[in-house]
């Protein structure tokens, strides 16, 4: 118990989260890239044809684990905000800010893979349901966030006011969620996180389920990279970052 | 110009809160009446919005009265947006924001106050001008009823979200488009919800459920949006 408190808290550290980040970004890398082209290779070849949509409901793959991913990154975000608000650390700001980006891209592609979709399924490319609107208030949300940050000189007015915007944003989460629930919508109901349990198949399922975890590494080695980089831009004024340049220049 | 007479703020010491409400209301309503242009301009741009739509579109009954319910609410929506980028920008920029903070006036009661006074001065003119505006679009009078009840619980809700955006956008440079990108995903269940209680009524559906979601959003604003002003307008002030 004591060493997991011990790495959380070595986590807080700018200077010991570098140090920790330079470690476990190749395992973030590499489990990753196993995770998604082991989940690709079941996807889109050992899993069955589905019966009324046949090939073409493989884009399943990408498309729900980005959109998974979209509100997984924004509840960390938020997250991460509150923690940075409330307790004043500066890695939470970071881990806020580097993961906008990435969470921004992830909801356009889940934007993007779901309009492929539903061009061939559902006849069209773009429908203002409730799940489809609030996905891309998601995307403007994200953009608002990213923006806002950029927009101020002074990085600690930045951070505040990009956290204040993700806690208020925050909301959207549970109404993209239950949108299918809430609404008579086009986009289909919740087949996995349901009361009942999974309604697909179990051939299908593992396929997505690997995908999702493998995206999440992904995500994961995203947020390290950036906070890496974010850390030493931040912290450039310290005398370890400094160290770690010369050094680093030294060696190469 | 700016008259900003320290006897009509008060601190919270001074009197009961409803009092430190009410002068600071009065006070923000003084200021609005007095640089007419607060009122007049979101009016006018509310007005050629609405009648740009039937011009760009073709003036077909059934065509209006279709879009009629959602244009309007567009029009109120945006005008609301200009508005509320010189919230808080006037007593800002007069230094008057700060000696809030310093004389210890809770921040909360002046947004509450100068969001009621914005409502007042610049959303209540277009919701007793949208019968007319919707009599234009060839509205029935059910549809008008729907629309002015939405309205009245809608745009409370608008102008308490918005503030939180004008809050943080408050010291930028080119905050006005920003706080346009900031608002629109906050402003949009009320938008729908508003809005689709017009459509919900011609078609004859009840809309009781759209209104009690508008009352909802009003009530759970009203209680949290000010705090959340607050608290972004101490960042903006640095403090």
């Amino acid at each position: 118990m004591n060493v997991f408190l011990k790495f959380y808290h070595r986590l807080g550290s700018p200077r010991e989260f570098y140090k920790i980040s330079g470690t476990l970004i190749p395992w973030f890398g590499s489990i990753s890239l196993i995770l998604i082209l082991l989940g690709s290779y079941l996807g889109l070849v050992v899993a069955p044809a589905d019966y009324q949509q046949g090939e073409s409901y493989r884009i399943i793959y990408v498309h729900v684990p980005s959109a998974w991913l979209s509100m997984f990154i924004y509840a960390v975000l938020a997250v991460s905000a509150m923690i940075g608000l409330i307790w004043r650390m500066k890695m939470a700001f970071v881990v806020m800010i580097c993961s906008a980006a990435p969470g921004a891209w992830f909801t356009l592609l889940a934007l993007i893979t779901g309009s492929l979709w539903g061009k061939p399924m559902w006849g069209t490319w773009w429908e203002w349901d409730a799940r489809l609107t609030s996905e891309l208030l998601l995307l403007f949300l994200y953009i608002g966030i990213i923006a806002l940050y950029n927009s101020f000189d002074e990085r600690h007015l930045a951070e505040k006011s990009a956290a204040i915007l993700a806690v208020v944003g925050v909301v959207n989460l549970p109404i993209i969620h239950y949108s299918v629930e809430w609404w008579n919508t086009l986009h289909q109901g919740s087949t996995v996180i349901r009361s009942d349990g999974p309604s697909m198949d179990v051939r299908m399922l593992w396929p997505l389920l690997i995908m999702a975890v493998g995206f999440n590494f992904y995500y994961g080695l995203v947020l390290l990279l950036r906070a890496r980089n974010q850390v030493v831009i931040q912290e450039f004024r310290n005398s370890w970052v400094r160290e770690l340049l010369v050094n680093k220049g030294e060696r190469s | 110009m700016n008259n900003f007479s320290s006897r009509s703020t008060a601190s919270a010491t001074n009197g009961s809160v409803l009092n430190t409400l009410m002068r600071l209301f009065l006070r923000d309503c003084k200021h609005h009446l007095r640089k007419q242009s607060d009122i007049l301009n979101p009016l006018c741009f509310f007005i050629i919005i609405c009648s740009l739509f039937p011009l760009g579109l073709s003036a077909e009954r059934e065509l209006l009265n279709t879009i009629g319910g959602g244009v309007i609410w567009v029009s109120i929506l945006l005008s609301l947006m200009m508005g509320l980028n010189q919230l808080f920008r006037d007593d800002y920029e007069a230094g008057v924001l700060e000696q809030f903070l310093f004389t210890n006036t809770s921040l909360t009661q002046v947004v509450l106050a100068k969001i009621a006074a914005y409502w007042c001065v610049s959303a209540l003119p277009m919701i007793i001008l949208s019968p007319i505006v919707g009599t234009a679009y060839h509205l029935t009078s059910d549809q008008i009823l729907v629309l002015v009840m939405g309205l009245a619980l809608g745009s409370p809700t608008l102008a308490l979200l918005g503030s939180i955006g004008s809050a943080l956008t408050l010291n930028l440079k080119n905050g006005g488009v920003l706080l346009a990108i900031l608002i629109l995903p906050l402003f949009a269940p009320v938008l729908i919800f508003g809005a689709g209680m017009v459509n919900a009524v011609h078609i004859g559906l009840p809309v009781n459920a759209q209104l009690s979601i508008l009352g909802a959003l009003l009530f759970g604003s009203l209680s949290l949006a000010p705090f959340a002003t607050s608290f972004a307008l101490k960042n903006s002030l640095d403090y």
